[in-house]
């Protein structure tokens, strides 16, 4: 039977190209314009890990002293202390730990003759990788033995092994960072990871940075690139030596941790907390404790990663949808205005009302779902056009997944039928004996 | 049927469509019905052809009381045993010949091979079996009105209603028709023909006439032509 | 007007299709006029002056060469260098520039040991050639002068200075009278600054941050092994003038130009978003008007198909061709000032909404009314040639059999 309608519909489409072909377009433009901003507004607010982002925790502790304002107490800086994230990284309850934090170098192959180019570097420790299941083309993360010497190491992505390695395996190979020569550990295979969570806020929506070090080797090697991080500080630092500024009071390396379970995060609650207090009895912090564990979804949404106008324009979209839709709502009476006769002859063959409106409904869902395809079209195009705006953010997020793809066309058809519900039971209703005069 | 009657109500004036009468009609039997237009002719058809519902009075189908029926109910049944003629015919005319006559069986749980014996069949009975793949403009009124009655006649009813089946038709082309009608009568098919033409309202066996919404019966018609 | 009556009572008995339409007028009004409001916001913020000659500026982020002890030399050598090219008016190094994103800010207190700052503010670090360079327009107090000047590692920490701020802030430290701020001394990073002269602007680095319009500009030279020099061209000469300072720069082995911005570029980039939003909410507006219009034509044209009897019947007893077409432009009129109340009322609650979840500004009333008669027209226009071919209808066709 469905076949039946199916035939049904496309007959009747064919009888009126004009009508069906406006209410195609209107469905596909509304769903177009939702589908483009919807994309957009879904990708840069999806999960970033969904396998593990329940358990990854922004560690958050209050090191602020004694006497300094804070307007809002309650919010305490993603970032923290040199010596405070040195101690808290000390802890082995969760399973891995990682501080982040970033410089910006200049970057050769000194075995090509090649001028340097100047690279933003992620500096880590060796608990990044497996933490966020980091893909390996070759080679691997360091461990924490180079962490703990601060070798001079290197991870490249699979861009940046191409740049500078032609995209050879570069396992073991010599890389100029500045003034001095790193050896190649591991390339990465293709990563994405949106929101990129892990660092700075601005840069939430670009793609990881191409070269990733130990960050004890920055330390060491006193590179620092105060553009790159957020660094605040309540007190300034003794004097102007890199010794005075890591013992300082000055906030700028990030933590984040993985804890399996509730227990696992009660515990290392529990272990800032005392870390606090041991503090504040050595005269450091301030007599209260603010420390948090913040997941991903929590950290995104305190930080208002999603842009509002990307949230209004889906909205505005949404409403753009509805003033088609109604529109369309008009073109389906009269689209049915004209089938009455038919309608009352199918009555009186022995048609339920059921059948009447179940084939008018295909015949609307048939709409809907051509709607929904040109939608997708457009909705492409949509995202072409966006790309182009929005050329600052990463490309990926101007892509449908088949999710989304999926969902549009059900979407268009679902809403083809609701909103042709009403006429579809008014036609269905159609007075028997009065249409078969006149038809 | 017994004591039916029909009143149409628009907006503030009531009008009596039909008077109460009786009247019993048994299978195989052809009945004419005859009357002026505007004598209530086409409300008895839609009122037996499950099309109306009447107001007043008891309507027994095959000993089941019609108003005591469903819409749903009542669509299966004109689907199973009722075949309609329509003055105009009422074909679809972006359907070919062969998904018109399909039209009605496809709302009975037929398979596909059925249904095709059943339209081939019917367009061989009306005699348009070599065009079942041509469209209703593309043949003349005549033609038209076989394929409505090959389509009141696949799924094989107990009765069919015409209603002016010739009206739309010349002479010649009304004569074929009411031939056709006959032959499917003389296979036991009940015929109940709205007409206001005496002629051809002589062809059947009864003949009631509707003046004024009230209906009688005129057996001394027929009688009368006979002697 | 007499026919007003029975286009309101047809109206009653259609029902669906003039409520549909009712419907879909009072959304695009909502809509458009919210949408409307937010471009003109957004053009507003765009349009606040940085306080910087933008046509003619340029800055260059580049290294210094190390190690730390040589910047300063570098540092002096690059700034003699660069300003010897011709076209270059002024050549200060510059710790961050106004709507570059990047940049930092401070928290002023007016006493040492104040519990609450005066208010935040952006920090830039520059030489006493800074106003000039910028083009700042310095409207009380003096300039800044070489004897001002400091370098350091780390900025303005723990170097007590003379001091410019702006306009805006200054109306935050002396709220009486602007003016009184010069002369006055207030603390940053427990330093006490001296204020010296007031510019009337430089914005700071984020264009969304509350406290763009408020900074304070230090004469310390911030040294690095990164270095941003700022660059005012004379008039038109900006492109070859950046041509130069590329050459002259990388005169110096190991030089790495990291990047070289107009002002200009500057401006688009901290735009961008509002820039793209704006195109996103023009795009919106002109779907919504174009389906709107669709839909006021389409139906009117099959209300005219339906009604031809009727409109011949019309015409065969008299009426004139202009007044059938009078008559659907009035039914228009009808259903689209309906749906312009509801919308009214609709785009007032949609824009309290975006007020308390967005913290926009609430749509003004001349926007509404505009929009309003905007709406009017459009769907008057949609109507007329309808309402033409209406009009077209022969009075013979009343006598024809359907």
């Amino acid at each position: 039977m469905f076949s039946y309608y199916v035939k049904l519909a496309m007959i009747s489409l064919k009888r009126t190209p004009l009508l069906s072909f406006l209410m195609v377009m209107l469905i596909a433009m509304g769903i177009g314009a939702t589908m483009t901003t919807y994309t957009v507004n879904y990708m840069m607010s999806q999960d970033p890990k969904p396998s593990k982002s329940d358990n990854l925790y922004s560690v958050q502790i209050d090191s602020r002293g004694d006497g300094v304002d804070y307007s809002y107490l309650d919010t305490i800086p993603p970032e923290m202390t040199y010596q405070d994230a040195m101690n808290i990284l000390k802890s082995d309850i969760p399973k891995y730990q990682a501080v982040i934090s970033a410089i910006r170098t200049t970057v050769k192959n000194p075995a090509k003759y090649d001028t340097a180019v100047t690279r933003e570097v992620r500096t880590t420790s060796a608990d990044f990788f497996p933490m966020l299941e980091v893909p390996f083309l070759y080679g691997r993360g360091w461990d924490e033995t180079a962490d703990s010497n601060a070798e001079q190491v290197v991870v490249l992505t699979k861009q940046a092994n191409m740049r500078f390695f032609d995209g050879e395996n570069s396992i073991g190979q010599s890389l100029q960072l500045g003034e001095d020569l790193y050896q190649v550990v591991g390339v990465l295979d293709d990563w994405l990871i949106v929101p990129k969570f892990y660092g700075q806020n601005n840069a939430m929506y670009s793609q990881p940075f191409d070269i990733f070090m130990p960050f004890s080797t920055q330390v060491s090697k006193e590179i620092f690139t105060t553009s790159l991080i957020n660094i605040s500080c309540w007190k300034p630092a003794e004097d102007e030596s890199t010794a005075a500024f890591l013992a300082s009071e000055c906030t700028w390396i990030k933590i984040w941790a993985e804890l399996e379970n509730d227990e696992k995060k009660q515990q290392f609650q529990l272990f800032l907390d005392n870390y606090a207090q041991q503090q504040q009895a050595q005269g450091r912090f301030a007599n209260r404790i603010l420390n948090k564990l913040v997941s991903v979804k929590q950290y995104l949404s305190e930080e208002k990663i999603v842009p509002e106008d990307s949230k209004i324009a889906v909205w505005l979209a949404a409403l753009f949808l509805i003033v088609c839709l109604l529109n369309c709502m008009g073109l389906m009476m009269a689209k049915f205005h004209g089938k009455a006769g038919e309608a009352g002859l199918r009555r009186a063959v022995g048609a339920s009302r059921q059948h009447l409106i179940a084939q008018f409904s295909v015949e609307l869902a048939v709409v809907g779902f051509i709607g929904g395809v040109f939608g997708l079209l457009l909705a492409q195009l949509g995202l072409v056009a966006m790309t182009n705006l929005y050329s600052h953010l990463h490309s990926s997020l101007m892509q449908m997944n088949a999710l989304i793809v999926i969902a549009t066309l059900a979407l268009a058809v679902v809403i083809s039928c609701v909103f042709g519900l009403i006429p579809i039971l008014k036609a269905s209703r159609v007075q028997l004996s009065s249409q078969l005069k006149s038809l | 049927m017994t004591g039916l009657a029909k009143a149409y109500i628009t907006s503030d004036i009531k009008t009596q469509a039909l008077q109460p009468f009786d009247l019993a009609i048994g299978q195989g039997e052809f009945v004419s019905v005859i009357g002026p237009s505007g004598s209530g002719k086409t409300t008895f058809l839609n009122i037996a052809g499950l099309l109306e519902n009447h107001s007043e009075g008891l309507y027994e189908l095959d000993g089941q009381d019609v108003s005591k029926m469903s819409d749903k109910q009542k669509s299966a049944y004109r689907n199973e045993k009722i075949g309609f003629v329509f003055q105009s015919f009422n074909l679809i005319p972006e359907l070919n010949l062969y998904d018109n006559i399909d039209m009605p069986l496809r709302y009975r749980k037929f398979n596909t091979k059925e249904r095709d014996e059943r339209i081939m069949k019917a367009l061989e009975q009306v005699g348009l079996a070599g065009r079942k793949n041509h469209y209703p403009t593309q043949l003349s009124g005549g033609q038209q009105q076989r394929v409505a009655i090959a389509r009141a006649i696949a799924g094989s009813p107990r009765v069919i209603f015409a209603d002016e089946p010739t009206g739309n038709l010349d002479s010649k082309m009304a004569q074929g028709i009411m031939t056709l009608l006959q032959d499917i009568n003389a296979s036991g098919t009940t015929i109940i023909m709205v007409t206001h033409d005496n002629e051809q309202a002589q062809l059947a066996q009864r003949i009631v006439q509707i003046k004024d919404g009230v209906l009688s019966e005129e057996s001394s018609i027929l009688t009368q032509a006979i002697a | 007007m007499k026919d007003l009556a029975p286009i309101i009572k047809a109206l009653f008995k259609e029902k669906l299709v003039p409520f549909l339409l009712i419907l879909q007028i009072s959304v695009t009004f909502m809509v458009m006029v919210n949408a409307a409001n937010m471009i003109s916001e957004r053009e507003k913020l765009m349009s606040r002056p940085t306080g910087v000659d933008e046509e003619n500026a340029f800055y260059v982020l580049t290294n210094l060469q190390g190690p730390s002890e040589k910047f300063v030399a570098n540092l002096s050598h690059d700034l003699a260098s660069l300003r010897a090219i011709e076209g270059v008016q002024v050549v200060s190094p510059l710790n961050g520039v106004p709507l570059g994103l990047w940049g930092n800010y401070v928290s002023v207190y007016r006493n040492l040991d104040d519990e609450y700052p005066i208010d935040n503010a952006g920090y830039y670090g520059s030489d006493e050639h800074i106003v000039e360079n910028l083009g700042l327009n310095l409207i009380a107090g003096e300039n800044l002068a070489l004897s001002d000047t400091t370098v350091s590692m780390t900025g303005n920490h723990n170097i007590s200075s003379s001091i410019l701020i702006t306009k805006a802030f200054a109306e935050l430290v002396s709220p009486d009278d602007w003016r009184q701020a010069v002369g006055q001394t207030i603390y940053t990073t427990n330093t006490p600054q001296r204020i010296k002269g007031i510019v009337e602007a430089m914005q700071g680095a984020w264009p969304r941050w509350y406290g763009v319009n408020g900074s304070i500009i230090y004469p310390v030279i911030e040294v690095d092994n990164t270095i941003r020099y700022f660059v005012r061209a004379e008039p038109g000469q900006l492109e070859n003038v950046m041509e130069e300072v590329n050459k002259v720069l990388l005169n110096t082995p190991g030089r790495v130009i990291e990047k070289m911005q107009t002002m200009e570029e500057v401006r688009l980039r901290a735009y961008k978003d509002d820039n793209a939003s704006s195109k996103l909410l023009i795009s919106v507006c002109v779907g919504l008007l174009f389906a709107t219009s669709l839909g006021i034509y389409g139906q009117a044209r099959f209300s005219v198909n339906r009604r031809k009897r009727q409109i011949g019947t019309r015409r065969a007893l008299g009426a004139s061709k202009g007044q059938v077409m009078r008559f659907f432009m009035l039914e228009n009129a009808v259903v689209s000032l309906t749906g312009l109340v509801i919308g009214f009322i609709a785009a007032l609650s949609l824009s309290e909404q975006f007020a308390q979840h967005f913290g926009l500004t609430p749509v003004p009333l001349p926007y509404l009314l505009s929009g309003m008669a905007a709406l009017f027209v459009l769907g008057q226009l949609s109507v007329s040639y309808p309402a033409l071919q209406a009009s077209r209808v022969e009075p013979a066709i009343a006598t024809r059999s359907a």
